[in-house]
C-alpha cells in the first residue's frame, strides 16, 4: 500500500497514513489515509515529511502564487490598476470563475512611478505575475520584470493599437499621439 | 408488412440453440471492452469506449465559468451532463435532439458521477460532461458513465475514485451480467448499477422489469462483479495514456 517516490497512481489510490506525512498538492486525507486526487506520479519530500502528486494529466487552471496571467486593464485608479484576468499563460484551460487582479503602483515597475496612468491605460492587454491570491477570485499582481507589462496598448484618443518607439514609449499609427506605458519586452505593436 | 432480416437477427436465432445466451456468453461474461483516454484534442478531457457493439465518446470541459445564475452554487461546482444518441446509432433512425429518455439519462449520469468528484474545490463554476453514443447495443447508460469517468480523470479533475457502471438482469429465466440489446428488450429485467469501486458505494441503481428479492440481490452482486472487471480496464486506459508502467 505504501507508495514510493515516482510511483504512478490514480485518483483515490492510497499513498500513506497521516501519522507519516503531511498531505500536500493534489492529495487529500480520508479516514487517516492520504490519497491521490489525480492521475500522476508520487513525490515524497522526506525533509519536510510532505507527500504530493505531480499530475501527469493536464490540470485545471488554478490561480496561485507565481503564475503568469494574461489580462486586460479595466480601470486605473490613483494607487491601483484593475486587471480582468482572462487566463493563465501557456494553458488553454479557462479559469473556473472570472477573476480580477490589482497592480499596485509600487508593483508596476522597478523604479519610482509618479502617476499610474503613465504605466497603464484602460483597454491595455497585459502580462503579469501573481504575488498573492486573495479569496477565490481576486489576486495581487506585479509587472516589475522585463518580460512583464503591457503586451498591446491602445491609443486613448482613437483606440488604435500603438507601435513601440522606445523604452516605455508608444506612438499611435493613426493620430500620431505619443504615450508612455510599462511595456513588456515582448510588446507586439 | 415487410420483414427485413439483418445479419444480427440471423445470428441471434442460430446461436440461441447452442448457448444459453443469444451471443454465446457465459452468465457472468462481459462483452469485449476497449477504452482509450485523451482522444479529443480540443476537449479538456476525453475518452472513447467500445463495449460489445456500443461505441461511446465522452468529453469533459471545465471547471469553467458558469453563466446560468439560478443554477450556480456558491460553495461548489455544478456537474452538468449531456447524454446524446446519434441519429445513426440505432437500427431505426433516432430523431435527433434530447428526448425524455436521454434527458433522464443525462440527469442520472450527473448524479452518478458527482459523489466521486471534489466539486467543492471549484465554487461557482461548472464541469461539463458530454456523452455521445455513436452506436448503441444495450447498456449505453453504463457505457456512458464508464467513459465519462475516464474522461474526468483525463481532464485532471480531482476525484475520490473513478465511477464505473455495469448492468445485470434476467433473460431467458436466468440472471446474467451485462445485458445485450436483445436481452434488454426480450428479457424480464434490467438492473444498471454504478459504483465507486474502491469503497463499493453505489451511485446509481435502477431496475426495469420484475425480479424477486433473491433475484435482485443476485443481479446486484453480478453487476458489481462486472463493475470491478470494467474498473480494471478503466485504470488501464489512464495508465496507457499517461505512461504509468
Amino acid at each position: 500500500m505504501k507508495a514510493k517516490s515516482g510511483d504512478f497512481v490514480l485518483p483515490g489510490d492510497a499513498l500513506g497514513v497521516t501519522e507519516e506525512f503531511l498531505p500536500s498538492e493534489w492529495t487529500y486525507e480520508e479516514e487517516g489515509k492520504i490519497r491521490s486526487l489525480v492521475a500522476g506520479t508520487v513525490s515524497i519530500d522526506q525533509k519536510n515529511k510532505k507527500i504530493s502528486i505531480i499530475p501527469k494529466t493536464k490540470s485545471p487552471a488554478i490561480l496561485s502564487r507565481g503564475v503568469v496571467i494574461l489580462g486586460q486593464i479595466k480601470d486605473v485608479r490613483g494607487q491601483r490598476a484593475m486587471v480582468e484576468i482572462e487566463g493563465i499563460k501557456d494553458t488553454n484551460r479557462s479559469l473556473p470563475i472570472s477573476c480580477v487582479g490589482g497592480i499596485h503602483i509600487s508593483q508596476a515597475q522597478k523604479g519610482y512611478v509618479d502617476k499610474l496612468t503613465d504605466d497603464f491605460r484602460i483597454g491595455d492587454i497585459v502580462e503579469a505575475k501573481v504575488t498573492k491570491v486573495l479569496g477565490i477570485d481576486n489576486a495581487d499582481l506585479t509587472t516589475a520584470d522585463d518580460e512583464l507589462g503591457v503586451l498591446k496598448a491602445m491609443c486613448t484618443k482613437c483606440r488604435y493599437f500603438m507601435n513601440k518607439i522606445g523604452k516605455n514609449q508608444v506612438k499611435c499609427p493613426n493620430c500620431g499621439n505619443k504615450e508612455t506605458r510599462k511595456l513588456s519586452s515582448k510588446y507586439e505593436g | 408488412m415487410i420483414n427485413i432480416i439483418t445479419n444480427r437477427d440471423l445470428e441471434v436465432k442460430s446461436e440461441a440453440k447452442g448457448s444459453e445466451r443469444p451471443d454465446g456468453r457465459a452468465y457472468n461474461e462481459l462483452r469485449p471492452l476497449k477504452i482509450e483516454a485523451g482522444v479529443l484534442e480540443r476537449a479538456d478531457g476525453s475518452a472513447y469506449l467500445e463495449f460489445g457493439d456500443n461505441k461511446v465518446l465522452a468529453a469533459v470541459y471545465g471547471p469553467r465559468e458558469f453563466h446560468i445564475r439560478r443554477f450556480l452554487k456558491p460553495n461548489m461546482a455544478v456537474l452538468r451532463c449531456r447524454y446524446n444518441m446519434a441519429p445513426f446509432s440505432v437500427e431505426d433512425r433516432k430523431r435527433p435532439g434530447p428526448d425524455r429518455r436521454s434527458l433522464e439519462i443525462s440527469k442520472l449520469t450527473s448524479e452518478a458521477l458527482s459523489p466521486a468528484v471534489f466539486l467543492e474545490k471549484f465554487p461557482r463554476s461548472s464541469i461539463d460532461v458530454f456523452i455521445e453514443v455513436l452506436q448503441a447495443e444495450g447498456g449505453t447508460r453504463c457505457a456512458g458513465i464508464t467513459a465519462a469517468s475516464v474522461a474526468l480523470a483525463d481532464a485532471g479533475i480531482p476525484m475520490r475514485d473513478m465511477v464505473v457502471a455495469c448492468a445485470a438482469g434476467k433473460a431467458n429465466g436466468q440472471i446474467v451480467m451485462d445485458l445485450s440489446e436483445w436481452e434488454d428488450k426480450e428479457g424480464e429485467a434490467d438492473v444498471p448499477v454504478a459504483i465507486m469501486p474502491r469503497t463499493g458505494e453505489i451511485t446509481l441503481l435502477q431496475m426495469d422489469g420484475q425480479l424477486t428479492k433473491d433475484e435482485f440481490e443476485q443481479a446486484l452482486d453480478l453487476a458489481k462483479e462486472g463493475c470491478m472487471k470494467i474498473s480494471v480496464e478503466q485504470k488501464k486506459a489512464i495508465k496507457n495514456r499517461y505512461g504509468g508502467d
